[in-house]
């Protein structure tokens, strides 16, 4: 009985981790590619997360088939041009600003975001169903096949996205802008349009992120406060240099909440598990997989 | 083939550049040279786009290019090895190559284009898999000239190639330019380095102080005594 309720305390952490890692992961591409910390990446996803529950529910509604999926792929559309329009419209025009009146801009972007779907869709939170419903045994294991597929889903996306990185032209490209942005240009590449991807891509995985968590938090404008704010610490943990650092950070952060929650104490939860990953901070200041940050030029 | 026509240019309200002109024809080697803070590198941020100019018109291939984005004017066909190698310093060495084919990523291969490259520097091949930041100065210097030249460039500008390297390997790097002139690219040769820049060059101008001072034909200028004096030096 202790090894099942402990491998199913790990399977929690993977499900929970695994949405920390993609959206810690998109936070990452944004600020290694046009050095904008993005603290609007909760809401944005809390947003999409309202857009999709919508499509859903009206789906249901005129009786549509496959409502998940076609909420599911309204997700990837709406989110995609959601990024896209975000930076085109509040992150592009301060290309040239300061660090801090980046940081700033995104800022404001969570108050414009989040008073938008408040407006538009209200401040109760509402139920929002599994990608896959019920529970299923494995030998003496109760779980739940929504958990497979999430820490499936996240897998497939970061494995996707890791092996365009690493071996594409246009992933060397995301590279080469993330190092030297003005002699990537020289070599023919449009950084523009490099950065308008990583804000599509992260944004998109927000959105994924933000879905897959909604059955347990239920959809409301505070649903991805918890989430948001892990994925920072998992990016910190993971190290913001590096793209495979905030996915192990995530999964990290996501087992040790688990475990710690159950076998230690729920009071107790939250302060041990950041004690520890400031102990870890205090050894590896740049996080785990993190080096020195270079100065860009 | 690359015509830079009375050009102006200000680093916010300093003026780097007044009226400078140069011509360029296909198969040339053509050197600028000039003191610290002549303004060379600037010219070349302007050629490539770097850098708008407050006034005058830069052409390319017989069309107005002035103002266009940087990827637009590599896009050409123009490929700039930047003062102070510019390499990425954690892509690897073939990522490096990989990145200077971009330009040309929808007419072919990058991979098959790496054996010339490597022929022309063999020691890229043996640090193929380093990363960039780890080369020395000189393979830095080899692996900026080599990326450039994976962009199969109709015209190449190098922004000062020999600057800190030792003699013997600056003479490799120059008679690779030689080489790579050969085979049909022109080059544009920013140097401070003026006895070298002179001998493989056809013409030459001399900039001073954002303004230029001196053309000509190579052998008309290094018989000249004053550039001599100022120029040349008594090497
Ligand atoms: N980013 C900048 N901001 C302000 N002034 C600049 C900037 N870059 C260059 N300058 C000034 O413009 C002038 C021309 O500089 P430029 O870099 O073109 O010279 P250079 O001929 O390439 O010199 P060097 O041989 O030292 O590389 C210099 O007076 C320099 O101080
Ligand atoms: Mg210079």
């Amino acid at each position: 009985m202790a090894r099942i309720i402990f491998i199913q305390n790990i399977i929690g952490g993977l499900e929970t981790g695994s949405l920390y890692a993609l959206a810690a992961l998109g936070v990452v591409l944004i600020y290694r590619v046009s050095d904008v910390t993005n603290f609007a990446q909760g809401e944005m996803a809390m947003f999409s997360t309202f857009v999709t529950f919508t499509i859903w529910t009206y789906s249901r509604a005129a009786g549509l088939p496959y409502p998940y999926l076609i909420a599911f792929i309204g997700a990837l559309i709406f989110s995609a041009i959601f990024g896209y329009s975000i930076e085109r419209v509040f992150i592009r025009p301060t290309a040239e600003s300061s660090l801090l009146g980046k940081m700033i801009v995104t800022f404001g972007l969570i108050l414009i975001v989040n008073g938008s779907a408040a407006a538009i869709f209200g401040t109760d939170s509402y139920y929002m169903q599994r990608a896959i419903g019920g529970t299923m045994i494995i030998g003496n294991l109760v779980v739940r096949p929504h958990s497979f597929f999430v820490i499936f889903l996240a897998l497939v996306i970061m494995a996707v996205l890791f092996y365009m990185i690493r071996n594409t032209m246009f992933g060397v490209a995301i590279r080469a802008t993330a190092q030297d942005r003005e002699t990537a240009r020289l070599m023919g590449v449009n950084t523009t349009k490099v950065t308008a991807f990583t804000w599509i891509m992260a944004t998109i995985m927000g959105a994924i992120a933000g879905l897959m968590i909604a059955p347990a938090t239920n959809v409301s404008t505070g649903m991805m406060a918890d989430v948001h704010l892990k994925s920072f610490i998992a990016a910190v943990l993971g190290g913001f240099t590096s793209f495979i650092g905030p996915v192990i950070g995530g999964l990290i952060i996501g087992i040790m909440d688990n475990l710690v929650g159950y076998y230690i104490s729920t009071n107790w939860q939250t302060v041990i598990v950041y004690g520890i990953l400031i102990l870890i901070l205090i050894f590896k200041p740049y996080g785990l997989f993190g080096s020195r940050p270079q100065k860009k030029v | 083939m690359l015509k830079v026509d009375n050009i102006s240019a200000y680093y916010g309200n300093i003026q780097a550049l007044n009226n400078v002109s140069l011509k360029i024809e296909e198969g040339e080697i053509v050197s600028l040279l000039g003191a610290n803070g002549a303004g060379k590198t600037t010219t070349l941020k302007v050629i490539t786009g770097q850098i708008n100019p407050r006034q005058g018109k830069v052409e390319l291939f017989q069309q107005d290019i002035t103002g266009n984005n940087p990827e637009e004017i590599a896009d050409r066909g123009l490929t700039m090895v930047p003062e102070g190698r510019k390499i990425f310093p954690d892509l690897s060495v073939v990522e490096n190559l990989k990145i200077g084919y971009y330009t040309q990523r929808k007419e072919g291969d990058w991979q098959a284009k790496l054996p010339e490259v490597f022929e022309v520097f063999p020691v890229l091949e043996e640090r193929k898999q380093q990363s960039g930041g780890t080369l020395s100065g000189g393979e830095q210097q080899m692996l900026a000239i080599a990326r450039g030249l994976m962009a199969e460039p109709k015209i190449m500008l190098l922004d000062e190639p020999s600057l800190g390297l030792a003699p013997l390997i600056v003479e490799k790097i120059f008679t690779t330019i030689e080489r790579i002139n050969s085979q049909g690219t022109t080059i544009l040769l920013v140097e401070q380095n003026a006895n070298l820049a002179l001998k493989i060059s056809q013409r030459a101008y001399i900039l001073e102080t954002g303004e230029l001072v001196h053309s000509g034909p190579t052998q008309q200028l290094a018989q000249d005594e004053k550039i001599k004096e100022a120029y040349l030096g008594t090497h």
